[in-house]
């Protein structure tokens, strides 16, 4: 059977039998697979190597019936490891990973991968907010999910006033006119870019104040937990 | 008595962690590294892992990963003791995710609790 | 000196916490405290929690286990902490000095020979191998000679910590390394340890007290032996780079040689 060379990220391990370790992967080009790994003792298969989490891999793997393959041989091309220099950065990198693993189920399309390519990179640039990174990656992954908010015009379809305040609603995926509300013409700005830029290292350079992002955080977040549930 | 893997990167309170533990009635193993913790628990059967969360090169959030990823570890008991204050852990979902029985944070922590909260572990776990 | 555990138990608690107010409390200071100044306090706060934790305990575990002979063991601790706080607060005393800081001409070999000795009697199983290299002659350089040597000591000590935190399969090195080079004497200390290189540190002078582990790749701690080592040579118009000496790495820095004696 044809080998296949791939580059991946691997999001997640788990143990099969005594020595085998079954590896998933999200790939550049071939979507997320599944392949065995082995004869990769325990002892052998800690943190170090080929196959490990916070980076991008070369692989090369049989394709297997039924969805698994076996995989073959591996080299690390890139690995991310400021992030585990910091435990808050670990823990929402695991995070992701969990997010995308749940979010690309069926056939996921090439962008996933770049886009959780953009977030290793940018949470292994530590001084780029974390914050920041959470609202570029909701916003990505919302967009991907095809469920946008509307950030141009207001719930009943009149075009966003820079002068006015905002509350947001999750019915209508849109902003709705409140004197009282919290939303003003910076978050819609702010996620704007959020949706357009590239990649979080390009947000990170727009300053905003930490109190901006930490709710658009929370915004983003309840949009993407309403639509892709990825609780 | 139980067999405890203590991961603390900090030679001297590592071993006075392991002597307080032996004095209670354990078995303790040392391990500066998360490697060195892996291997461990590959030769031995431990009940009960206590991690210190800041390590270098890795830390502790990538073993307690690394270890539910396996299920014939899903049994052994968690204790984080750490200089990383408990408000700095992602969510209590993600705590309870990684089956952290305990958290304590390391300045506050005497010898004396840490044995009373290892105690409580293994009478639950006894239950 | 305290009467008993207990004592000790509650001045390490009272300072442990002393500690954390310090490390809470930096939003509050005074616009005019220069911020590299705060945040070489906060990492040296974060440092302190360490010696003071390993006082504590050490004093409840010789309570517990009736065994007094680990009083010693506090003495060490409480004079490793204190030489932590001396070499920061020679830091400031310099910094606050500036352009009337005391240099003077100071013979680099000799300074290097004698951090060598004092790094040998802190390794005190002889767990290292301490060596001196000093390729040829040198004439004085101008620096600050307590300065000098207290960063030149925070160094080696912070690298023979780091080797307790690791698993090495070769005996511990540090090597304390001097050499002409075309912009003056570069001089350091190297270690057979990976986890330091240029990037890294450079991020490390960004994170160093905003981050509990700036150099997370070389040591789980706030490293803060280095920051007021940098800081030290600062002043003197010097700066710490990582470098390399034969298949060692380490932390140096270059100083120009002082012109005073040749011009007699």
């Amino acid at each position: 059977m044809k080998q296949i060379a791939a580059t991946g990220i691997v999001l997640s391990r788990t143990n099969y039998g005594e020595a085998d370790r079954i590896i998933t992967i999200l790939t550049q080009d071939n979507g997320k697979i599944r392949l065995v790994a082995k004869g990769v003792r325990k002892i052998k298969s800690k943190l170090a190597g080929g196959i490990e989490l916070f980076s991008v891999n070369d692989i090369i793997y049989l394709p297997g019936k039924s969805g698994l393959g076996t995989l073959v041989s591996s080299r690390l091309r890139t690995n991310y490891g400021s992030i585990v220099g910091h435990i808050d950065r670990t823990m929402y990198t695991y995070e992701v990973l969990k997010i995308v693993h749940r979010i690309t189920e069926d056939s996921p399309e090439p962008e996933y991968f770049l886009v959780l390519q953009h977030m290793l990179n940018a949470l292994n640039t530590i001084l780029i907010p974390i914050d920041c990174i959470k609202v570029w990656f909701h916003m990505q992954l919302l967009m991907l999910g095809g469920h946008s908010p509307n950030l141009f015009t207001d719930n009943e379809g009149v075009t966003l006033d820079p002068s006015q305040h905002y509350m947001f609603s999750f019915d209508d995926m849109s902003f709705m006119r409140h004197s009282a509300g919290p939303f003003t013409k910076h978050h819609i700005t702010y996620l704007r870019l959020a949706s357009s830029l590239e990649s979080p290292k390009k947000l990170s350079q727009v300053k905003v104040p930490a109190d901006i992002l930490t709710s658009l955080v929370q915004l983003t977040r309840t949009m993407l937990d309403r639509y892709d549930h990825v609780n | 008595m139980a067999q405890i893997v203590v991961v603390e990167p900090d030679k001297l309170l590592a071993l006075i962690y392991k002597q307080a533990l032996e004095h209670a009635g354990h078995s303790v193993y040392l391990a500066a590294t998360i490697q060195r913790a892996v291997a461990i628990l590959d030769l031995k059967a431990i009940d009960m892992l206590i991690v210190e969360l800041q390590i270098a090169q890795h830390n502790g959030i990538e073993l307690l990963y690394e270890l539910r990823s396996y299920t014939d570890w899903n049994r052994v008991r968690i204790i984080i003791q750490s200089f990383v204050p408990e408000g700095r852990m992602m969510s209590s979902q993600t705590v309870q995710h990684l089956g952290v029985d305990s958290y304590l944070y390391k300045p506050k922590t005497s010898l004396f609790e840490l044995c009373m909260t290892v105690e409580s572990m293994l009478d639950r776990q006894t239950v | 000196m305290f009467h008993n555990n207990y004592g000790i138990r509650y001045t390490t608690h009272t300072l442990t916490t002393g500690v954390e107010s310090v490390v809470t409390a930096h939003s509050f200071h005074s616009k005019h405290v220069d911020d590299d100044s705060i945040r070489l306090l906060l990492a040296l706060a974060e440092q302190m929690k360490r010696p003071l934790i390993q006082a504590s305990r050490s004093a409840e575990l010789a309570r517990m286990t009736s065994d007094i002979s680990k009083i010693a063991d506090i003495e060490l601790i409480a004079d490793t902490g204190i030489d932590v706080i001396e070499s920061f607060i020679l830091s400031l005393k310099l910094q606050q000095a500036g352009d009337t800081i005391p240099l003077e001409s100071v013979s680099l070999s000799a300074t290097l020979s004698d951090v060598a000795h004092m790094l040998q009697k802190l390794d005190g199983s002889n767990y290292f191998d301490v060596e001196l290299h000093i390729a040829g002659k040198y004439g004085p350089i101008m620096a600050h000679a307590k300065g000098l040597q207290v960063a030149l000591l925070n160094i080696g000590k912070v690298l023979m910590s780091t080797h307790g935190e690791r698993y090495p399969s070769d005996r511990p090195v540090i090597a304390l390394a001097a050499r002409k080079t075309r912009r003056g004497i570069a001089a350091g200390i190297f270690t057979n340890l990976d986890g330091l290189d240029s990037k890294s540190f450079a991020r490390a002078r960004n994170l160093y007290g905003r981050a509990s582990q700036p150099i997370s790749q070389l040591t789980s701690e706030s490293g803060a032996g280095i920051f007021i080592a940098d800081s030290l040579l600062h002043t003197m118009e010097s700066n710490l780079r990582v470098s390399h000496y034969k298949k060692l790495t380490g932390l140096a820095a270059t100083f120009l040689p002082s012109q005073q004696l040749t011009l007699v």
